[in-house]
């Protein structure tokens, strides 16, 4: 076979030397797990994978850290997804989306959609949406999908101002058709406005749960999560230098970890799910930004003690929030948030 | 020229410095009457030993048969009895080659007037040095008349040496001449005969050896007379034995030798490393072994071992190469236009030449640095008239590598680990037919669970398992059948694998290479030679592979690459791609050389012939010193790979990808040592495959590149090269025509290396390049299903560039002769100024700030090497 290796021989080592530059911040950037701006963190819908017909909830976690708010974040949601874009690009979306707020009975959704008008966007932490009973069919079909499917682009934007349509780059596939705009309408970007989007998947007998999260392990004590998924505040203490660090991580059950039948080994052996655990904070720091939790041919990578991460309290006294995500990598996930008062 | 009769040549004795003996006694100090003493013992009266009859040392044949030609010292301390005789000869400092011996052997033979000692003999011991220099040429030839071949008698031959030295002599009766006593090297012979036109050539002679030449000159009427196709037919074309390296059949052909490969400082003496350093090659990432000739991708360009494809060249993709420097022969390099015995690519060649194991007895070496362990031992087996060489490599560097990853965080089941082999047993058939069977492979492994990773990249984490090799058992054959005929095959076959996982990712694929080359060389006529050829690969293959969508060009990815559902493709077939080929090498007239050629390939995969035209055209303006005007024309295509025509990751139906090379350049040779190239390159590139989208990419690549290069000598080798280029890609038709990653406007490397003595040897590197391209990205978009920011990319691609790089690299090697060996160490120092390259650019988490991401400091690197 011609050269069958030479161009993808780099790919071992590039992706060690990509996770080695990676595994923390480099120096002079700020960790992108420290809330300080508004930030969405994370989305979780009720069915990451749906049925067609099913309405699907999406609950978006977003907090708003910044030292001075002139005006409050907002969550706004585009009202309508974006249905089977193509080549699956979140981008394919934003044409559609442009026709539609000028009035264009077009996208994003396909011909027959309503317009959209950004002054009435819904707004809040949770939205629900149907899945069209044709989100499968209308997909092209993509050789070497484990199973046919459907693809729902849900967008949402966390913005401390109001939105406005901007017009696209014609030179640019990936140019935000959306922008953010404050009272004096002075473009607003990366410390006050997030634009996201999530995406929900639709398969007719596969299915996908969310990773649950029994209880966050502190230091080896079991705290349970409210119906909020609170969990109760941590009393630290400040410090500098050498300080008193915590050990903090989520409790997933290995039942979470689901089989993944898209997913197999060199032998053909059906994989698991990769489910990983994010931490974020306003207030003090953490020694890794993400931890491994179960790995698909692995398997559990420990117990909470293996796997928790470090937590270090700040210098000055205050109060804040930590939150812990999880995700698998089937579009699940699941949050806990640790309030935190240091003394 | 072969050595028809070698001469033994007396070796000049030298005496080195006054004798001294170990039983005399101390000398006494003098004094004056006045302070005589009573009873003073009076000195005694000594006389050093005295050379009666030395035969002489030989200049030993092993050196020779070793390339060896030096000028060498061998100190002895000599023994010396009461009779004058020889009794023990030892070396003092050895140098190995087999001078040692022939000084010992010559030195035994030595007949002394003894010492004495207040008029007795006595035994003593002396100092004696024994120089050989290496054995003088000797130029022979005969000259006879074209029509008839009658010999010319009194025919003035004129041979001139490099610095313009000449000597004369006339032929004889049967049209011979000989010069004897000329030093090694390469000479200008006139020939200058009554009534017929003056002929001119080169001729190279190496020590001891006999170089010998038939010319065969024309009447200078019919040269008046004759029309001018007949002119170049009654050219004076001659029949030479050895004259010289024969021109290639490329346009441009670039050889490094094993000192060059050995002491480029920066490349810990990897020999495919050292290409990095020539001309049209774009200065790779760190540590990367990239080869990206004249603007093409790396993929473009293609890697041979003796004329057998292999897929890989360099462990963990560019730590060091596959194969060791200490088996080459030779490496070619071809950065285009090259012969049509080479296809399915369209950049550039590497061919790896292995060296015929050593046949006079067994040699070894064993050589260690940081990154790895080497050895070797070759030798002949018996007296069976076979020879081998083994060798082989293994990293040591997993033993600190290991604890380090596991410091940083990751469990690490296999560090990452290399080792590779070669073994050979080669045997000649005849004077000129040999045999040789070769069995070579490499493999690179690794075992890594990442249990962390950052807030960029969240989805970075997980088993990370690599398994990537190959191995080849190859045949090679040789037999010049006669003047006329040369027969040259090698086939092999092997397997290459490559294996990746990443979390639930993975990329498997393996083939089972079967290729073979059968090329045969007829000269038709005194002007014409042809080669015919057949090029054979099949490959049956499976690839499984499962894998997120890949993003077509001009697209950002659509999200992190485990946030989307892979897709999976699993395949078994086969490649096959025979080809036929043709070469006409034609000498029309004097110093011209013209090479047209034909190619004729075939794809099973896209089930089409590929026909590739080729022409070569040499003409020599000048011939002492030589100047030659060359250029060349030709198309060369590459077939679709399995993974770019697979129907769910690649496109099918995909053809072959084109490129037309055009070059034109001008060569000469200012001394034996020195010579110079320009050469302007201009490559039209059609049917690129573009990611989804099918065979519809094209390109322009064109520049021009310089080399002025010092070849090895005694002391001192060195080159500057200097490279302007410019490559441009449009991914398809209406898309804007953009600069390539792969461009690099400008690259100068300036290299020189000078052996101080005593086993002392310095050099440096200078490197002076245009950055590598790269695309701005900007806040972007936040990727809720991975917890990742996605970045805004600047479109098209690689619209920015990186600053200049430049550093100075710096090795220095020393070695300490040994009667039974070599120990070698050296230092070699990567960015001695410790410059802030640039290699790229870092953004924060979300890419509203960035940084540049530097290049390797500062970085020396120490090595080891013991020789026998």
């Amino acid at each position: 076979m011609k050269r069958a290796c030479s161009s993808r021989l780099p790919v071992a080592m590039v992706a060690v030397a990509a996770w080695a530059s990676s595994s923390c911040a480099p120096a002079g950037f700020q960790d992108g797990n420290i809330i300080n701006s508004v930030r969405i963190l994370t989305s979780s819908s009720d069915e990451p994978y749906a049925q067609p017909g099913d309405t699907v909830t999406t609950q978006v976690l977003a907090y708003d850290a910044r030292p001075v708010k002139p005006e409050p974040m907002t969550i706004y949601w585009i009202p309508i997804p974006c249905m089977n874009p193509a080549s699956d690009a979140y981008y394919a979306c934003f044409s559609g989306l442009l026709a539609a707020g000028q009035g264009d009975a077009g996208a994003p959704s396909g011909a027959g959609a309503p317009a959209i008008d950004l002054s009435k966007l819904p707004t809040g932490k949770s939205f629900a949406f149907s899945m069209p009973s044709t989100a499968i069919s209308m997909h092209t079909p993509v050789p070497g999908s484990a199973a046919s499917y459907g693809l729902a682009i849900l967008f949402n934007i966390a913005c401390a101002g109001h939105l406005e349509f901007v017009p696209l780059d014609p030179n640019n596939i990936q140019s935000p058709p959306i922008g953010c705009f404050d009272a004096q309408h002075t473009q607003l970007s990366a410390p006050d406005y997030v634009f996201g989007f999530t995406r929900v998947y639709a398969y007719a007998t596969l299915t996908n749960a969310n990773p649950v999260i029994q209880s966050v392990d502190l230091d080896g004590t079991a705290l349970s999560l409210a119906a909020d998924t609170t969990v109760p505040v941590l009393d630290v203490t400040h410090c500098t230098g050498k300080c008193k660090t915590n050990r903090i991580g989520p409790v997933v059950p290995a039942s979470s970890q689901e089989p993944d039948p898209a997913s197999h080994d060199a032998q053909g052996n059906e994989l698991k799910e990769q489910i990983w655990a994010e931490y974020f904070s306003t207030i003090g720091t953490f020694s890794d930004d993400v931890r491994l939790l179960y790995d698909p041919s692995a398997g559990s990578l420990g117990a909470p003690s293996d796997t928790d991460d470090t937590y270090t309290p700040p210098s000055e006294p205050g109060d804040g929030f930590l939150w812990i995500v999880v995700h698998d990598n089937r579009g699940g996930a699941s949050w806990a948030t640790v309030p935190v008062h240091v003394e | 020229m072969p050595p028809t009769r070698p001469r033994r040549l007396a070796a000049r004795v030298v005496r080195f410095a006054a004798a001294f003996a170990l039983f005399v006694a101390m000398p006494a100090r003098a004094q004056t009457p006045s302070e005589a003493a009573p009873a003073a013992p009076a000195a005694p009266k000594i006389t050093v030993p005295v050379l009666k009859t030395d035969e002489g040392a030989v200049y030993p044949k092993q050196a020779l048969d070793e390339g060896f030609a030096e000028a060498v010292e061998v100190p002895l301390v000599l023994t010396i009895d009461v009779t004058g005789a020889v009794t023990d000869a030892a070396v003092d400092h050895p140098v190995g080659h087999g001078f040692d011996e022939a000084a010992v052997t010559a030195a035994r033979k030595l007949l002394f007037e003894p010492a004495t000692r207040n008029g007795q003999p006595v035994a003593s011991r002396t100092r004696f040095v024994y120089r050989f220099t290496p054995p003088p040429a000797v130029l022979t030839g005969r000259v006879v008349t074209l029509a008839g071949e009658r010999p010319l008698d009194g025919a003035r031959v004129v041979v001139r040496d490099a610095a313009g030295q000449e000597r004369w002599t006339t032929t004889d009766a049967d049209g011979a001449w000989r010069v004897d006593h000329v030093p090694a090297g390469t000479y200008h012979v006139a020939i200058d005969a009554a009534g017929m036109r003056p002929h001119e050539a080169d001729v190279s002679v190496k020590p001891g050896e006999e170089a010998g030449a038939t010319d065969r000159l024309e009447p200078v009427a019919a040269a008046l007379t004759a029309d001018a196709g007949a002119a170049a037919a009654a050219d004076d074309v001659e029949e030479v034995e050895v004259r010289g390296t024969k021109p290639p059949r490329e346009v441009t052909k670039r050889t490094l030798e094993q000192r060059e490969i050995n002491r480029i400082p920066g490349t810990n003496g990897d020999a495919l490393r050292s290409l990095q350093n020539l001309p049209g090659v774009g200065r790779p990432p760190a540590l990367a072994g990239l080869l990206i000739v004249r603007g093409s991708a790396p993929a473009d360009t293609g890697y041979f071992i003796d004329g057998t494809p292999v897929p890989i060249v360099y462990h963990f993709g560019g730590l060091s190469s596959v194969v060791p420097t200490e088996v080459l022969d030779r490496i070619d390099f071809y950065p285009g236009n090259f012969s049509t015995q080479y296809g399915r690519l369209m950049g550039g060649i590497v061919d790896v030449a292995l060296a015929d194991p050593k046949k006079d007895k067994i040699h070894g070496f064993v050589e260690a640095d940081l990154i790895d362990v080497r050895g070797l031992v070759q030798g002949p087996i018996g007296n069976s008239g076979w020879s081998f060489a083994l060798a082989g490599r293994r990293s040591w560097f997993d033993v600190w590598l290991g604890p380090v990853l596991q410091a940083a965080g990751a469990g690490v089941s296999v560090a990452p680990v290399y080792y590779d082999y070669q073994a050979l047993v080669q045997r000649d058939l005849g004077k000129d037919s040999s045999i040789r069977f070769a069995f070579f492979g490499t493999d690179d492994r690794l075992d890594i669970l990442l249990k962390t990773a950052s807030a960029g990249a969240p989805t970075l984490t997980g088993s990370i398992d690599s398994h990537t090799g190959f191995w080849r058992g190859q045949v090679l054959y040789k037999n010049r059948f006669d003047a006329k005929t040369e027969l040259r095959v090698v086939a092999a076959a092997g397997e290459d694998y490559f294996d990746f996982d990443l979390a639930n990712l993975s990329f498997h694929v393996v083939d089972w290479p079967i290729t073979s080359r059968v090329e045969v060389a007829e000269k038709l006529e005194k002007r014409l030679t042809m080669n015919v050829g057949l090029d054979f690969n099949y490959a049956p293959y499976t690839i499984s592979v499962q894998a997120p969508p890949l993003p077509q060009p001009g697209e950002p990815p659509a999200g992190p690459f485990t946030s989307r559902p892979p897709l999976y493709t699993h395949s078994t077939s086969y490649v096959f791609q025979p080809a036929v080929y043709a070469e006409w090498e034609a000498t029309p007239w004097t110093g011209g050389r013209i090479v047209p050629g034909l190619r004729v390939d075939y794809a099973r995969d896209t089930q089409s012939w590929d026909l590739s035209p080729r022409v070569v055209v040499r003409q020599d303006i000048t011939r002492s010193p030589r100047t030659t005007i060359k250029g060349g024309a030709g198309l060369f295509t590459e077939p679709p790979s399995p993974q770019q025509s697979n129907s769910v990751f690649g496109t099918p139906g995909l053809v072959s990808q084109r490129a037309y090379h055009y070059d034109v350049g001008v060569e000469r040779e200012f001394t034996r040592h020195i010579e110079a190239s320009v050469e302007g390159f201009y490559k039209q590139l059609d049917d690129l495959v573009t990611q989804g989208l099918g065979s519809v990419g094209s390109g322009v690549i064109y520049g021009a590149e310089t080399l002025i290069r010092y070849k090895p000598d005694d002391r001192f080798f060195g080159w500057l090269a200097y490279t302007l280029s410019r490559s441009e890609r449009r991914d398809a038709p209406g898309m804007p025509l953009r600069l390539s990653q792969y461009d690099e406007t400008h690259i100068l490397t300036l290299i020189g290396s000078y052996r101080l003595g005593d086993g002392w040897e310095f050099g440096a590197r200078y490197r002076l390049t245009s950055g590598y391209m790269y695309t701005p990205s900007n806040y972007g978009y936040f990727d809720e299903n991975a917890s990742s920011y996605l970045a805004l990319q600047t479109q098209p691609a690689f619209t920015a560039r990186l600053p200049l790089f430049h550093s100075l690299d710096l090795r220095v090697d020393k070695s300490w002769k040994a009667w039974w060996g070599t120990i070698g160490i050296y230092l070699d120092v990567l960015n001695v100024y410790n410059n802030a390259n640039v290699a790229g650019i870092s953004y924060d988490y979300n890419s509203t700030h960035q940084s540049f991401a530097n290049d390797l400091p500062i970085l020396p690197s120490f090595g080891i090497r013991v020789e026998m």
